[in-house]
């Protein structure tokens, strides 16, 4: 209970607009764990760029509790909330640095807003603009830099009030793959060395793989599925959990079923048996062919998790076999 | 074809001759005061005025619809009450002030109650401008409403004021040369007087040049000002 620095309990957010009423995030329970980095994923409007507001309460919820290290947010001041705030730091999609200030006063500007004395702010920004990378640019502009830098310069600003917490907000969004691992590595640098909980929310499921220790998926306003990253992905129970898992997955199926009619099933590989010829053993079980129509592979935290599509023979018995000798050796399976 | 030259050249020596040079020069000065210490005092009540415009417009960072519509109806008023009308209408008021009627000085609060609402309009559409993004993102800091006007909706519209500024300080440049209907001084006052009451059609001519001359110097200025001072852009 107390190891949880951020946990939501049956929060509700309705947007009124003109006469209608949006429902926005509905019955969302959540704990996230000091220390931990947590995945917010879901598709564009599924309400997780919301549900993170709510977090520093820049958006207020229709009712439900959010409460950081315990304290419900609720409860707190205008003053004592933007005094908490400085506890939180945030980064954005399109990065919202001032434009009009070069990077060493954007990274000082959270430090002016404390009241810091100008020779420690100075000081604290030039150790932060080290850390992210960037001590060479503290006189550009931020027009002058790529889009990876000014999301360093947004993390160095973020830092800089010893945040316990850093929400990610599309944080990689904008940026094109390559600079995107960086960002990510750099973000997983500071939740190591520095202890700093994060919370990333994302569409991308590339980003939850490779740095959350858990996920919640949003769909429909609602949390479809939480939990381990591993878990999820080893086994997502729901539609939405597939889909954004395993990518174009469902149209994959759609253009394969173009080429054949057999029964077809799709195994899940969870790592623990990666050292045994599974497909090959269960072809032998049967004593009959089988098509492997799609296989895809992804490393997570070391382990190796896959999924395979494959066409079962068409004569009953081998099939039952087949399947057997799956249940037998642990492997989950499905009908598609 | 010869005689037309002299006759031309005749033309512009009588020009040059009739010129009174010290009469353009004071009207000029006069003009520059009374532009510049109305602006700078409508700006001082502008300013202000756009930011609580800005601040308690809908879904800004202090909204407040009952305070927006006042202030908003306010400003409207007296953006579209004709300058001409404005400077006869606030006589007692400027009598009160300024302690007279006539001259620069008496057109000076005519000249700051017309343009300040205008400039409130200027400074709360450049503050639109800011990217919501970044007021979000001091907000999230924890920064209060007014470090967020002060560090942050100031500093990054500053591109933009200056832009308006050019445009506030043309438009009073225009109204204080209206003041000459009712012997402001100034240019506009000469052009009146010479130009239209005694129908001395060179006077008119030259105190326009210098009045468009005033008007290029003021846009330039500022346009340039605005340029050096945006940092959007990669010198």
């Amino acid at each position: 209970m107390e190891n949880n620095i951020i946990e939501i309990k049956n929060l509700k957010k309705i947007f009124f607009v003109a006469e209608n009423q949006i429902v926005a995030l509905d019955d969302i329970n959540l704990q996230i764990e000091k220390g931990s980095i947590f995945g917010i994923i879901g598709l564009s409007g599924a309400g997780k760029s919301t549900l993170v507001r709510m977090m520093n309460y820049l958006e207020k919820p229709t009712c439900g509790e959010v409460l950081f290290e315990g304290m419900d947010l609720s409860k707190l001041t205008e003053k004592s909330l933007r005094e908490l705030r400085k506890q939180i730091g945030m980064i954005f999609q399109n990065f919202n640095l001032l434009e009009q200030v070069n990077v060493i006063k954007n990274v000082m500007f959270p430090l002016e807003i404390s009241h810091m004395k100008k020779e420690d702010r100075i000081e604290r920004a030039k150790y932060l603009l080290k850390l992210v990378g960037l001590s060479d640019k503290e006189k550009a502009y931020p027009s002058q830099l790529s889009g990876g830098q000014k999301q360093r310069v947004a993390i160095a600003r973020a830092l800089a009030t010893n945040p316990k917490v850093i929400l990610c907000d599309e944080a990689t969004s904008a940026l094109d793959p390559k600079t995107t691992s960086q960002i990510l590595e750099l973000l997983k640098k500071i939740n190591r060395e520095m202890n700093v909980t994060i919370v990333i929310i994302t569409h991308q499921m590339s980003v939850i793989e490779s740095i959350c220790d858990r996920v919640a998926i949003i769909d429909n306003s609602k949390i479809a599925e939480i939990g381990d990253v591993k878990d999820i992905f080893k086994n997502p129970k729901t539609e939405i959990g597939k889909k954004l898992i395993f990518g174009n997955y469902v149209e994959n199926i759609n253009e394969l079923n173009l080429s054949s009619n057999g029964k077809k099933i799709r195994l899940a590989f969870d790592g623990t048996n990666s050292n045994e010829p599974i497909i090959s053993k269960m072809v032998l079980s049967a004593n009959s062919n089988c098509n492997i129509l799609y296989a895809n592979a992804k490393e997570i935290d070391g382990n190796v998790f896959g999924e395979m599509i494959i066409e079962l023979p068409k004569d009953e018995e081998s099939a039952e076999k087949m399947k057997e000798y799956l249940k037998k050796s642990n492997v989950t399976f499905w009908d598609v | 074809m010869i005689f037309l030259v002299l006759n031309l050249n005749n033309i512009i020596n009588q020009i040059i001759s009739s010129l009174d040079f010290e009469l353009y020069i004071n009207s000029t000065i006069e003009s520059i005061f009374m532009i510049f210490t109305s602006s700078f005092i409508a700006y001082l009540i502008g300013i202000p005025l756009g930011v609580v415009l800005f601040i308690t417009g809908k879904d800004s960072i202090s909204q407040n619809d009952f305070l927006y519509n006042i202030l908003s109806i306010i400003v409207n008023i007296f953006r579209s009450i004709p300058f001409i009308i404005l400077l006869i209408l606030v006589m007692p008021f400027t009598k009160f002030v300024v302690h007279t009627v006539i001259g620069p000085s008496a057109v000076i609060p005519p000249l700051v109650i017309s343009a300040a609402p205008y400039i409130a309009r200027m400074v709360e559409q450049s503050l639109c401008e800011v990217d919501k993004g970044v007021i979000e993102a001091a907000k999230a800091m924890g920064a209060s409403n007014f470090q967020i006007i002060t560090k942050v909706l100031l500093v990054e519209s500053k591109p933009s004021l200056l832009v308006g500024a050019a445009i506030s300080i043309t438009t009073i440049l225009g109204y204080s040369a209206m003041a000459g209907a009712v012997g402001g001084g100034g240019l506009g006052d000469v052009a009146i007087r010479y130009g239209y009451h005694r129908y001395e059609q060179v006077t008119m001519f030259v105190t326009v040049i210098l009045l468009l001359i005033m008007v290029q110097i003021i846009q330039y200025v500022f346009m340039k000002l605005a340029k050096k001072s945006d940092k959007r852009i990669i010198n």
